[in-house]
């Protein structure tokens, strides 16, 4: 039952019984009166609903924008609710704004190449013009940078607080800010770029507190780090109101729901409502195109630019594959909105980010319906409602719990909706490939898939591999574990995972837990106590795996032949025409790589018999014998393909009978390009 | 002489010297084999006894293909075997150049027998001339397309996109930009045509005076030579078409299938050669009708002066200039 139509129907039906009972000239006074009810009542509707989160961290902000000089003025009422049983004298915050106001930032220092350009316009700042308690206690001046992540004193990302009266376990502080920004020209996925606004990690954000044994802490204190270059959120759950107001002419899309309008004197400020969310984003354009579409009771609101109009389509259904998949497979989307902003091409640098309930998208004009960007971009995108903002882990400590868990969500999609081998590129027999299948290839293609361990913070990728590990290898090694445990199993783990850990801050050993929870009572031992030794190679290690049927041996067998221990067999004569009734036959298996998985290896005989052999991959070389009719024709490791995260497939399996005819197909195919090319150089003589 | 003859003459021409054409398709045959052998044996060593090479002949697999590709023995191979490939289409296009000069040969004196003799003296007796000429042209090339480039950049603010309002822009610019260079490029690559048979006409040493001849001949009768080259091209868009719509019939997935579209591929390159044939016999007879008609009207002018004296003047180029040809078909 929808509890506001219930409360409308009593509403109005009330408001005519009155009307039938009073004189004609009460009505509009009465009128009045229920409107301001029923208004009251929608502006709390929010309150009123059952909190789905801690809501630690709320806001309500009141922002405009200055489209002259690409300006912010805030003023941010802070609401947090200390979660410990510690006191608190000092907070931390945000201010990410800080990591595009010069080179010698954190972010610009780990961003590569640092942009040389010496138009003061493309920078951005925030400054704190003033903060005061409830009591009106100035702290302006008790305000200072900290730098916990590194040595970088020129880093102003994290400013510390010192309070003037703590705050008690479990009590509530307010905060009053003022704040003026300005927007860098549109850089990670924030700033400006011509008319064009999307306004992410823009206000003073409040740290997280993490109370002892949560996650990793051993005691009280504040996880708050600095803006790097791969990684921005971690952040509590809280209720956001915002009002944003831009020139009249301005389209606006925000996280949230658009509560009301309000225009006055060429501006117009657009009140927005996000509950049980970690972050806020908005974006302003007077080209925004706006297209919208539903999916159950979510409201999908999509900005587009006028010139990809014609990709509109692709973006709302991918949304809405999105929003069935994660809903069938993982758990509900609690929200009612999705804002998807398809930014223009001079703002490319904001393509591809998500924000809670608020994504942007990647799209060029006229792109072919066979690159599949529009719908890989906005599955992803839409992924991180789940991983970073319903389970909300720590993005900078534990980025593969994110990003890995996305792109392998990722790929399930793109796969189920646009086809395994097609998902990515296609164009038709020519040229495809998949999403899962160009992640693994992203991680085993890697000139050193070893160069780091999984388990690393974000900023800890010196000398690169972020992309290719977090992303690429976490998702071929989900893909893997859900090979080696099932899709059953592995739905079970995730859906455990999302159930007990949604609005909450989960970690490595949450997850794991939850593995092993899950596979001991789906599979009772079949992999050991635990599944930590799979953890522990493809997490916490940086080994690869690879295994490999070395060779198959076919031998005949013959009567003895020779000298004996009897002397009675000293010689046979050997006839090359004596009918062969049995082989012993032989395949070597190599472990090439350290990582070391269970797999199977199936055998196939020339009679077609086959057999299935378990191997538990440990030893470095391994074989099987038989003794029989037929010789082995060919052997296959893994032949359901579940150890995804093998370096090289194709050395998996091995045949007696070369494959002459693939080769020549191809060496043909590559010789005629190598003439079609030669003739066509003949086109400039 | 009207397009549509010179057209079906260069037609009939193709098929008289068959020797030639056979000649230009195994040389190329043979160069792409020698460039491709070392790729073919690193497949058969790499892949040959993989189930997944088989799969391939169902059709293309992106895994296979990279992770043959990132195997450490084929990551130093490949480069190499490009590197052999750039240097076989290196010889092969100074062996396409040689061959053209007795292409050219051949088809100038096409009344007389097609014998190998005679086609191999053009070829060696115009190789450096041809050489010249397709680097003169390969700078003319060069320059068309800065020129579309440069108007390309002119159109999008200097190709900077995050200067543009939308990537339309570009399409737009490109929309300006490409059939511009397109047309310019046709031109030059008639003139270039023109120009080859001019000198092998000329038999001059002298490699300007054709280069800049060949610009008149062919400008001067635009609505001959254009909608001749056109045609020319059209064949060749035309087999292109029905190769690209016949392969699709064809499922290389067994020996027999492999077999069918290596067959198939091969009659198009041979018909690729044959229409490059095509194209510089028609334009010979096209070349040869203009010099005739010429030659007709400087005698109606001049009726008076002896014949032997100028039996072709190219007087709209400021030169005048004996074709060889005519002499020889007036002894």
């Amino acid at each position: 039952m929808d509890f506001r139509l219930l409360f409308w129907t009593i509403i109005v039906n009330t408001y005519h019984k009155l009307l039938t009972t009073m004189r004609y000239t009460q009505a509009p006074f009465l009128a009045l009166l229920f409107l301001w009810v029923a208004a009251s009542s929608t502006a709390q509707e929010g309150d009123s609903r059952k909190a789905l989160s801690s809501r630690i961290a709320s806001y309500d902000i009141g922002v405009t924008l200055d489209t002259d000089q690409q300006l912010l003025l805030g003023k941010e009422l802070l609401h947090w609710r200390n979660p410990s049983t510690d006191t608190i004298r000092t907070l931390q915050f945000h201010l990410y704004l800080n990591a595009f106001k010069n080179n010698r930032s954190t972010f610009m220092r780990e961003s590569d190449p640092i942009p040389n350009n010496r138009n003061e316009n493309i920078w951005g700042w925030i400054d704190i013009d003033r903060m005061t308690d409830a009591a009106g206690n100035d702290l302006t001046s008790n305000m200072r940078f900290i730098q916990p992540d590194d040595d970088n004193q020129d880093d102003q990302t994290v400013l510390e607080v010192d309070l003037v009266k703590a705050v008690l376990p479990g009590q509530k502080i307010d905060l009053r800010i003022d704040f003026t920004a300005k927007l860098p020209r549109v850089i990670a996925r924030t700033g400006y770029s011509k008319d064009y606004y999307l306004v992410g990690q823009w206000f003073p954000k409040i740290g997280v507190y993490e109370p002892a044994g949560m996650r990793y802490a051993k005691k009280g204190q504040w996880n708050c780090h600095q803006f790097h270059a791969n990684s921005e959120f971690y952040a509590d759950f809280g209720v956001y109101n915002v009002d944003i107001t831009v020139p009249a002419n301005y389209v606006v899309g925000a996280s949230g729901s658009l509560q009301k309008t309000e225009e006055k004197g060429g501006f117009k400020t657009h009140s927005y409502r996000a509950e049980d969310v970690i972050d806020f984003a908005w974006t302003a354009s007077p080209r925004h195109v706006v297209r919208e579409d539903r999916w159950k009771d979510v409201a999908i609101k999509l900005l587009v630019q006028p010139e990809h109009l014609m990709l509109a389509e692709r973006y709302l259904l991918s949304a809405k594959q999105s929003l069935e998949y994660f809903d069938e497979h993982l758990g509900e989307y609690p929200y009612k909105t999705l804002t998807i902003v398809d930014p223009p091409v001079h703002a490319v640098a904001s393509s591809g980010m998500e924000y809670p309930t608020f994504i942007t998208g990647l799209g060029l004009s006229h792109m072919p319906t066979g690159v599949r960007l529009v719908e890989l971009v906005t599955i992803h995108e839409f992924g991180h409602q789940y991983f970073m903002q319903l389970l909300a882990s720590n993005e900078f400590e534990e980025p593969w719990l994110d990003e890995g868990f996305n792109t392998y969500f990722e790929c399930l999609i793109m796969d189920q909706y646009y086809g395994e081998k097609t998902s990515y590129i296609d164009f038709g027999s020519f040229f495809h490939f998949g999403d899962m299948e160009n992640q693994r290839l992203s991680y085993t293609g890697m000139a050193n898939p070893k160069i780091a361990e999984n388990f690393r913070s974000a900023w800890q990728f010196r000398h690169g591999g972020y992309g290719q590990l977090t992303y690429a290898k976490a998702g071929t090694w989900m893909r893997t574990l859900q090979g080696l445990v099932g899709m059953e199993t592995m739905e079970e783990i995730m859906k455990t995972y999302f159930e007990r850990w949604k609005f909450k801050h989960p970690c490595a050993d949450d997850f794991i837990d939850i593995v092993n929870e899950v596979t001991q009572k789906n599979h009772a031992g079949k992999f050991g106590p635990d599944m930590n030794w799979f953890f522990n190679q493809v997490l916490y290690g940086s080994n690869v795996c690879d295994y490999e049927i070395r060779s198959i041996s076919n031998r005949a067998l013959r009567e003895d032949q020779g000298i004996f221990e009897d002397k009675s067999t000293w010689y046979q004569e050997a006839s090359e025409q004596a009918d062969v009734e049995n082989y012993f036959s032989r395949v070597i298996l190599h472990r090439t790589g350290e990582v070391t998985l269970p797999t199977e290896v199936l055998i196939h005989f020339e009679n077609g018999e086959e057999k299935l052999e378990q191997w538990n991959g440990r030893s470095r070389t391994k074989e099987f014998n038989y003794t029989g009719p037929s010789k082995i024709e060919w052997a296959k490791i893994d032949p359901e393909n579940k150890i995804y995260i093998d370096q090289n497939l194709n050395n998996n399996s091995r045949t007696t009978k070369p494959q002459t005819t693939a080769v020549k197909k191809y060496s043909s195919r590559f010789m005629l390009w190598m003439q079609q090319i030669m003739q066509s150089v003949t086109f400039f003589i | 002489m009207n397009f549509f003859v010179a057209f079906g003459k260069g037609f009939v021409q193709m098929f008289r010297s068959i020797g030639m054409w056979l000649l230009f398709y195994a040389l190329n045959f043979l160069l792409a084999l020698f460039a491709i052998i070392p790729l073919d044996n690193l497949i058969a060593s790499k892949l040959g006894r993989s189930l997944a090479l088989g799969d391939l002949l169902e059709g293309y697999d992106y895994t296979t293909y990279s992770d043959f590709r990132n195997l450490p023995g084929v990551r130093d191979a490949l480069p190499a075997i490009l590197n052999q490939s750039l240097l076989t289409l290196l010889l092969f296009f100074l062996l396409a150049i040689f061959l053209t000069g007795g292409i050219l040969k051949v088809l100038r004196d096409h009344k007389e027998r097609f014998r190998f003799q005679h086609f191999w003296t053009g070829c060696s007796t115009y190789f450096w001339r041809l050489f010249r000429l397709t680097l003169y042209f390969l700078l003319v090339h060069a320059m068309i397309l800065s020129l579309a480039i440069g108007l390309f950049l002119f159109l999008t603010e200097g190709g900077n996109i995050l200067s543009l309002d939308s990537e339309l822009e570009y399409l737009n610019a490109l929309k300006i930009a490409g059939p511009a260079y397109l047309f310019l490029a046709s031109i030059f690559f008639m003139i270039h045509d023109y120009a080859k048979v001019h000198m092998v006409h000329l038999d001059d040493n002298w490699m300007l005076r054709p280069f800049w001849q060949s610009f008149g001949i062919a400008l001067s009768n635009f609505f001959r030579t254009y909608p001749l080259y056109l045609l020319n091209a059209l064949v060749f868009v035309g087999l292109f078409s029905a190769y690209w719509y016949l392969q699709q019939y064809i499922q290389p997935s067994d020996a027999r299938g492999v077999a069918l579209a290596f067959a198939l591929g091969q009659g198009f390159i041979l018909a690729r050669i044959g229409s490059k044939i095509w194209n510089l016999a028609s334009i010979t007879f096209m070349y040869q009708g203009i010099q005739q008609r010429r030659q007709r009207k400087k005698e109606i002018v001049q009726p008076n002066e002896p014949t032997d004296m100028s039996p072709l003047i190219i007087s709209d180029v400021g030169s005048e200039e004996t074709a060889p040809f005519l002499k020889k078909e007036e002894e």
